[in-house]
Formats: structure tokens, C-alpha cells, sequence
């Protein structure tokens, strides 16, 4: 793996790069180069009055608003309101804002209006120029979050982050104010994690709504969240959310370093940085689990997991995650103890299902015609009487199909959408079967196969499940049971050498935790799930304390 | 990198240039039910495979129009042994046979009694030939008759034959599954002979072999008959009836079973049904010729009675028993009888001896097995429960007769 570092693509690479920087620098055409140029023309106009350093605001407001509309282009949604208010003397003061991601309302009843209103009749002292900020900030602006600006950078990143920001003249100083606002999607049911029995919300885009979503759930002191920005264009909120009396902190650790280390232009969705921070690239399986509920993202903080928040999608992550988890639904807390270890067990063998169905009916029928039941035998070679392909190509050919009709389900518009499935139920079904093209056993067991496919409540194991059925169905075409059961051995000695932030994969059966095994394939009632996962929670286990009424009760009846 | 580059060319070598050397479609097989061999007066084989047609077979699958195909066909080859046999049939299929679906091998009567012990080999050899598949002997008839008779309710004959093997075990207890698992078993057995079912075909046994016999009320069948008893693997004759039955109260096999018991010199008498039953052989070594004890402890229900007898009387009941046990009794030991005088231990008294006593079985019995045999003293033991009576307990017969004495009473 070494070598491939040195490999010359990557110099290649990087000359080309320094190439396109070197044109550049030579156009001078790039941004950064003209913000340079533009600072050098502002400190030759502030040398006449005082000396200001790069990237500090200027007392002079009209500076100040020069450059960072130089800065940004002077993009028509940027508002530069101009306005006086009243203090020792009149003093002009600028409000800047993006228009559309701040509240016009919030602006003008909260800062425009009670500035304006201002009179020094009202003041005991008279204000100095260079203390209106302060001033205005103690006693005017009537908002919950107003912070000191200070450097030109400052200013701008929060501009974009959809703030406003307040420019006094003869300070070199200005405020931000939390006036976000703007259209955004309100919480709505969750769409890839129904249940029937639960909270109905799921998260939304944005990342303060996601993070009240789980504050309103989980009123603890010990609740963190920790915030990062990750894109170096983007600038993408990102935020950890554990509970800081549970979780094992070198867990958290890792997880922040691991963040802190991701370098990119952009983040749009948990995706992209799960492919960053999980432990292993080449594998099919999915290391981190998504969801967009908050209630499973507390349910996991409590177990000791970490939750990572990303703006600008409902999905957010779950880290640690083991593979069984990609088994359960959080209704399974919901509901009673019986019928969710019933769906566990069948979510389990759905996975298995559309995992193997294809590879067991090829190795069946190409090398173990003794292991079918006689009239059953009959059944399929009477149906493969006269079906031309060997069975492999008859199970691949549908498969194939199959994946197209899903593919072309989920991108077609929803107009087309009935079209297609009318097409693919006739291809798959009725007229591939008459053309004797496919027997129709295989047309069960691919019918079988995606139907399980989507009974998997996780889709991302679920898509692993799909990826592994075609090299299986390969080697059982070759090998029979034989090379199906060596793939199935490799594939479980893969997962058992994963791991999840340094959690084993497939904990708590290997290695086995007795105590975890309570809530795995099974889970036992709520009442006897005393302990926290063993690993995650190691400073604080004990999830529920032994419930006594009953026995107090039984003890009362029985005297 | 560089195990990497060698190893996944050769990986991709391994899954595309090996394998598949067992890789049948399976439109490519043709799937044998039944096998029978035979004879001829040179000393060859002659072997016949019952090879079903699945497009008839298959239920809801209608062929590609074009009249109707019988549901099986019947290959013929002859070979010098079964192998040579087998693969000369493939000079008239187009497909390869495939024996894991066999259901029974027929010996003929002639070959039975000549040796079959050759023709065992191979099929206890072959990975492909399942050790269920079902032995029997034809009787009165050729194996390839047999398997190109067609039956009524199951289309196969083969598949009739294991059938009818299998409830008429169950039900009525003069067959038992002997397949070739358990024939093979009998011959290594201590002094042990097989005992094989005979099957013959009743009624008109020209229209058996032709698909005219489907669209007959009463068309020729297969029927189980009797067991061959084998001495150095050679037939030497036949248990019927009673006989056969005997086998099973000895080998502790009957499930279920009718006994008549005659009363008050009706022969008709009454039918004792047996529920279940639990045999228990005892034997005891300390003279040169041993004794066997033989205890048979059968539950039964009384499902028919044809004489006036007062079934609420405990000791009515208990008399039926003793009766039943004497009849028992009788059928054990004549089975015994005729094992002794065929002098062929397909009882499986060698055996027992050896697990009583090793020692002297190795000593003593082993060598004059042959000479001993015949002289064993058996002394059968049969303790019957009469467990229930149906849903009534007196037959209408004798309330009937009550009902006259009382009428004689009171006129």
C-alpha cells in the first residue's frame, strides 16, 4: 500500500495543480488575489487618517461596508441599512444583513425600532461615541444573542452563517445578532423510518432544529453538544451530542480528532463524513448507522453512543454502531418484548433471506437435485423443461432486472412511477415466464428476495445484503453449497474483523457480552435491561434498577 | 501489493477454471425412480430404469401441447455389472441418469436366487444412490415388468411401491421397509440372513404395461406380497401372511395391526386392533444350544366384535385377552418354525446371542451357526392389554339377546 503513494500520478497531480495556481496568480484574476489588490488600495486611503492592520475594522463605517461588499461581490440579497440614532450627539450606525436568511421582523422591531427610539433624555450620563456599542448593546437591542465582532473575517463568516451584524460609527468593534430566519422545512413525519407505535418527528435540515428536537427529549445538565465546522467552502455546521456522565470519553476522543481531521471543500450530507471517519474503506458494510428520528438518536446517547449532527440534512449519525443494531427498530422499545424479539428474529432471517434465496436455489439446482424434495424436483424441472439459459444466467438476468425496476422506481417522477411498475410486474412476472426465458421458480425466489430486501429496517445493510448476493450467487454457481458456505465463512470472519471506533463489529456476540445479549436478537422486557452496553457505558452501567411493585404486591396478597 | 497481484488472478482462475465438474442443469438429468435388474441365461444384467417424464408429472404445468406423454419412461441395457450397465444406457438417453431420486430396486426372482449380493455393491457404493431406496424381489414376474406397469393413484410405480411399502407397515404389519441400508445391515449382522419384500401384479397383466390401464376402474396393480427369506444370499423362499407378521412382533416393528380372535367357534370372532406394541428377546447362552426368550407386550383396542358377549365384565375382556395372546403366540412360533426350517436366521437370533454373550458366541456359536440355528428353543411370551372398545362397550348383538332373555322372562 506504501507504494502506491509514490505512485507518479499523484506528482502529476499536484503539478497540475501548481500550474493552475501559477496561470492564476499570473491572471490575477482569482478572488484572493483581488482582495489583496483591494486591501492594498484601502490601506493606502486609511494612511491619510490612522493607521488600521489588515483584516481589523476600520471607525469608518463606510469602509468597513466597502469591503465587505467588495468582498462579497455585492450580491443583490446583501441589505446595508444606514440609520442615526440618538446618544450624546447623532451617531450613524449600518445594519447588515443577507436578506433572505434573517427575519425582517426580528431586524426592525427588535434593532431598528428600539435604536431609533433612542434620546440622550433617557440617558443619566452622557454616552461617548466609542461606548455606544456597549451601550447599545446593554441597553437597546432587546435580543438574546448579540456578540462582539471584531476582525473583518469575523464579520463576514458571520454574515454568512445568516446573522446581522451592526456597525457603529468611531468603533472598531460591531455586533452580531442571532436573527436567523428565513424558509425552512417544518418537522414532519419521517419517511425512511416509519413506525406505527412512536414519536412521529423527525429531524429536518436544519441543525438548531435538530438540536432543540433532542434538548426538548433529554433535559439532563450532562447532555453535550459540541460544535465543529467542517468544509472549507461550505463552512457546514457540524455538531457531537453525548451524555457526558455515560459515555466513555476516549470514545469522544477519537471521534473529534477524527472529525477535526477531515479536509474537504464540502460537506452536503452525513454520508460524506461517514465515509471519512469510519474505520474501515473497503468492506460493504455500513459502520455508522443514519437515521433521521430523534428519538433514536437519544435512545443511543443513552446507551453510550455519540450522535453526530450535520446542517443541511435530517440524517444524522450514530457512532459507535454494531451490526446488530442495523436489526432494530426503535419501535421495538415500544412495543411488547414478545412480538419485538419476533421481529427481530424474522428481521434477522429477512436479512439472510435476501442475502442466500438466489444462491440456494442455483446451488439446488445445478449440483444438489438430491437435496429437493422428489415432487418438489419434478415441479422445477418440469418448469425448466425448455428454459434456455443455465440457471445462474436466469438467476442474474432477473436479479439484474429487478435492480433496474427498483433503480428506475425510485428516480422516475412519481407520474411515471405507475408506468414502470406496471411494465416491471408484466416483464418480471407473466410474460418473462411465457417467452420461456426464466422459470417460474426463479421468479419466486427473486420475488422472495426483494421482498425480504425490504423488510430489512436499516437500508444501508440492506444495500450491503443486495452488493454481497450477486459474487455469492457466482461462487454457488461454480462451487454449489460448497463455495456458498465458504463465502458465508469469509464474509462472517470480514465482519467479525470490523470494528466501529474501536468497538467490535459484531459485539455482543463476538466477542460475547452475556449482559448485552439481553437487548441483541432478543430483547428482554424493559424491566430486566439493567445494564448499559458493557463497552460504551463502562463509568456508569446501570440503566434501570430492579422494578418491585409487583413482588410487593404478590407479597401483600399472598399474607 | 505484490501477494495482492498474484493472488487475485489466481482466485479468479480458481473460480472459472475448476469447479463445475459436478455441475448438472437440470433439464440435463434424467431423474431415475425405480431400478430393477434382472438376468439373462448368459450371466449379464439386465437393468431397467424407470425414468419420469416432470412435465407430466409436475402439477399445473401443462405439456407443450401435442397429446399426452406417458408419465415415465423404461430404459433397457445389459452389462457384464450394474456400472457397465448404467453407462450403456446413454447410448439411449439423451440425458444423464440421475439415481438420487430412486425410490426402489427390483430384484428378480431369478437373480435372487442365484446371488445378490454383486448387484448390492454398487448401489451401496454409489455417493448418487441414496441408502433409502426400497429392495424388493419380483414374484411371479420380471423387475421390468414391474416398473412399466402403471399405477392409478401415484403416476410413478415407483413411487407407489415405496408407498404401499410404507402404510401397509404402518397398517397392517406383513411388510417391512427394508431398504438398502437395513438389507446391507442384516447380511453383516452376527449370523444374520436379509429378508426382502416380494412384490407381484394382479390382474390383467398384458393392460398393466400400457397407459390404458389409467382409464380402467379396475386396472392391474402392484401389490406387495410376502418376504424372501435369503440364505448366503440366495432366495430360498417366502414368508406370507401370518408368517411375515410374525417377523414384526419378533423385530418389536409392528405400529399397527388387525388380529382376528375366534370366539365361541366363530372364526370370525373378534378383530383386535393393536396400538402399539414393545417386543423384549432374552437369551440364554449356558448350554451348547441356547434358548430364546421372546415377551411381547402389544396394547390393543377390540375395534369389531361378531359375538354376544357382555363387555362391561372385566373378566369377558381378560378372557379376549388370553385368547388374543394364545393366537399371538401361535404366529410367533410358526414364523419361528419356518425361519428354522429354512435354516436362515432372518430374525436376527445371531445377533442377540453375540450381544448376550460375546464370548461364547465367538467360541461356540459362531462355527455351527448353521447346525444350531434350526435347534433353538424359543418360548414365546405374549402379554396383551385390552386398552378401550370403541365408542361402545357391549356389542349390539348381545344387548339384543338380553333384550330376548328378558322378554322371555317376563312372558
Amino acid at each position: 500500500m506504501r507504494n502506491r503513494r509514490k505512485r507518479p500520478i499523484i506528482k502529476t497531480h499536484k503539478k497540475l495543480s501548481d500550474m493552475i495556481a501559477d496561470k492564476k496568480s499570473g491572471e490575477s484574476s482569482s478572488l484572493q488575489t483581488k482582495s489583496v489588490a483591494s486591501e492594498v488600495q484601502i490601506r493606502a486611503f486609511n494612511d491619510k487618517q490612522q493607521p488600521v492592520k489588515v483584516g481589523e475594522l476600520s471607525p469608518a463605517l463606510h469602509i468597513n461596508v466597502d469591503r465587505i461588499k467588495h468582498r462579497l461581490g455585492n450580491p443583490t440579497d446583501l441589505i446595508v441599512r444606514e440609520f442615526e440614532f440618538e446618544l450624546e450627539q447623532k451617531v450613524t450606525a449600518t445594519l447588515i444583513f443577507l436578506e433572505e436568511m434573517n427575519d425582517t421582523q426580528l431586524l426592525s422591531e427588535f434593532i431598528l425600532e428600539p435604536l431609533m427610539n433612542l434620546t440622550s433624555e433617557k440617558q443619566s450620563s452622557p454616552v461617548p461615541i466609542n461606548h455606544a456599542l456597549h451601550y447599545i448593546k446593554q441597553n437597546a437591542l432587546a435580543l438574546g444573542r448579540v456578540l462582539d465582532v471584531e476582525t473583518e473575517d469575523e464579520l463576514l463568516e458571520a454574515l454568512l452563517a445568516g446573522l446581522s451584524v451592526l456597525l457603529v460609527e468611531g468603533n472598531t468593534k460591531g455586533l452580531k445578532m442571532g436573527t436567523n430566519g428565513g424558509k425552512m422545512r417544518n418537522i414532519e413525519e419521517p419517511t425512511s423510518e416509519v413506525v406505527i407505535r412512536g414519536p412521529k418527528e423527525a429531524f429536518t435540515e436544519s441543525i438548531k432544529t435538530n438540536i432543540s428536537l433532542i434538548r426538548r427529549k433529554l433535559r439532563s445538565p450532562d447532555l453535550r453538544i459540541e460544535k465543529f465546522i467542517v468544509g472549507d467552502i461550505t463552512r457546514t455546521d457540524l455538531a457531537i451530542v453525548y451524555m457526558d456522565n455515560i459515555v466513555n470519553p476516549l470514545i469522544v476522543k477519537e471521534i473529534k480528532e477524527r472529525i477535526e481531521q477531515v479536509k474537504t471543500d464540502g460537506l452536503l450530507e452525513t454520508g460524506q463524513l461517514e465515509e471519512f471517519i469510519q474505520d474501515e474503506t473497503v468492506t460493504v458494510f455500513p459502520q455508522l448507522m443514519s437515521t433521521e428520528r430523534p428519538d433514536v438518536v437519544i435512545g443511543n446517547i443513552l446507551e453510550g453512543r455519540v450522535g453526530i449532527i450535520v446542517n443541511g440534512t435530517p440524517f444524522s449519525l450514530i457512532a459507535p454502531t454494531q451490526f446488530i443494531q442495523f436489526f432494530q427498530s426503535s419501535e421495538d422499545y415500544y412495543m411488547r418484548y414478545d412480538i419485538s424479539t419476533f421481529l427481530r428474529l424474522l428481521r434477522f432471517s429477512v436479512f439472510i433471506i435476501s442475502l442466500i434465496a438466489p444462491s440456494i436455489y442455483i446451488a439446488l439446482t445445478t449440483f444438489h437435485q438430491a437435496m429437493i424434495p422428489t415432487t418438489l424436483l419434478f415441479g422445477i424441472a418440469a418448469q425448466r423443461e425448455g428454459v434456455p439459459f443455465p440457471a445462474i444466467a436466469e438467476a442474474l438476468v432477473m436479479e439484474i432486472t429487478f435492480e433496474i425496476l427498483r433503480e428506475a422506481g425510485i428516480r422516475m417522477p412519481r407520474a411515471v412511477g405507475v408506468a414502470v411498475s406496471i411494465v416491471g410486474a408484466l416483464v418480471l412476472g407473466q410474460a418473462a415466464v411465457q417467452a420461456g426465458l426464466v422459470s417460474p421458480a426463479m421468479v419466486i425466489v427473486v420475488g422472495i428476495t426483494a421482498v425480504a430486501s425490504f423488510a430489512i429496517p436499516s437500508f444501508a445493510v440492506a444495500t450491503s445484503a443486495r452488493l454481497l448476493r450477486f459474487p455469492l450467487m457466482i461462487i454457488s454457481s461454480v462451487f454449489g453449497f460448497y463455495g456458498l458456505t465458504l463465502a458465508l465463512i469469509v464474509i462472517v470472519a470480514h465482519l467479525t474483523s470490523l470494528r466501529s471506533f474501536g468497538i467490535p463489529y459484531l459485539s455482543p456476540f463476538a466477542p460475547i457480552q452475556t449482559q448485552d445479549l439481553k437487548d441483541s436478537l432478543f430483547r428482554f422486557p424493559v424491566t430486566h435491561l439493567f445494564k448499559r452496553p458493557e463497552k460504551l457505558a463502562k463509568k456508569n452501567a446501570t440503566r434501570t434498577l430492579p422494578y418491585e411493585v409487583k413482588k410487593k404486591r404478590e407479597e401483600e396478597t399472598t399474607r | 501489493m505484490s501477494f495482492l497481484k498474484c493472488f487475485v488472478p489466481f482466485s479468479l482462475c480458481l473460480l472459472f477454471l475448476t469447479g463445475c465438474w459436478d455441475q448438472n442443469e437440470l433439464d440435463e438429468l434424467s431423474i431415475v425412480m425405480g431400478m430393477g435388474i434382472n438376468i439373462d441365461k448368459k450371466g449379464d444384467l439386465i437393468v431397467t430404469y424407470q425414468v419420469v417424464n416432470p412435465t407430466e408429472v409436475a402439477p399445473g404445468v401443462s405439456g407443450g401441447g401435442g397429446g399426452k406423454q406417458p408419465v415415465f419412461t423404461v430404459y433397457e441395457t445389459k452389462g457384464k455389472n450394474l456400472m457397465e450397465a448404467t453407462r450403456k444406457a446413454t447410448k439411449q438417453t439423451s440425458r444423464r441418469l440421475f439415481f438420487a431420486h430412486a425410490r426402489m430396486v427390483v430384484f428378480s426372482e431369478k437373480l435372487a436366487k442365484e446371488n445378490i449380493y454383486e448387484a448390492l455393491d454398487m448401489m451401496s457404493r454409489d455417493p448418487e444412490v441414496r441408502s433409502t431406496i426400497q429392495v424388493l424381489i419380483a414374484r411371479n414376474t420380471t423387475p421390468s415388468k414391474i416398473l412399466r406397469t402403471f399405477t392409478a393413484i401415484d403416476k410413478v410405480t415407483s413411487d407407489e411401491v415405496a408407498a404401499i411399502l410404507r402404510i401397509s407397515e404402518k397398517n397392517w404389519g406383513e411388510n417391512v421397509q427394508q431398504d438398502i441400508n437395513e438389507v446391507l445391515q442384516s447380511i453383516i449382522n452376527e449370523g444374520g440372513e436379509p429378508l426382502i419384500n416380494g412384490i407381484e401384479i394382479t390382474g390383467d397383466k398384458d393392460l398393466a404395461v400400457t397407459a390404458k390401464n389409467y382409464e380402467v376402474g379396475d386396472p392391474a396393480r402392484v401389490k406387495v406380497s410376502g418376504m424372501g427369506v435369503f440364505k448366503k444370499g440366495k432366495l430360498k423362499g417366502w414368508l406370507d401372511g401370518p408368517e411375515a407378521r410374525g417377523i414384526l412382533w419378533l423385530r418389536g416393528k409392528i405400529v399397527s395391526s388387525v388380529v382376528t380372535v375366534p370366539c365361541k367357534g366363530n372364526k370370525k370372532g373378534y378383530a383386535i386392533e393393536v396400538v402399539r406394541s414393545n417386543t423384549e428377546l432374552s437369551a440364554s447362552t449356558k448350554r451348547d444350544v441356547p434358548t430364546i426368550n421372546v415377551e411381547v407386550f402389544p396394547e390393543t383396542n377390540i375395534a369389531e366384535t361378531n359375538c354376544p358377549v357382555n363387555l362391561e365384565k372385566p373378566s369377558e375382556i381378560l378372557k379376549i385377552e388370553k385368547m388374543f395372546n394364545n393366537v399371538i403366540e401361535k404366529e410367533i412360533t410358526k414364523t419361528i418354525k419356518a425361519a428354522q426350517n429354512f435354516n436362515s436366521d432372518v430374525i436376527g437370533f445371531g445377533e442377540l446371542l453375540y450381544r448376550e454373550n460375546p464370548e461364547k458366541w465367538n467360541r461356540v456359536y459362531k462355527k455351527n451357526y448353521n447346525r444350531i440355528f434350526p435347534e433353538i428353543q424359543v418360548k414365546v411370551k405374549v402379554d396383551s392389554r385390552i386398552r378401550r372398545s370403541g365408542i361402545r362397550t357391549s356389542p349390539f348383538l348381545f344387548e339384543k339377546n338380553q333384550e330376548n332373555k328378558e322378554e322371555v322372562e317376563s312372558s
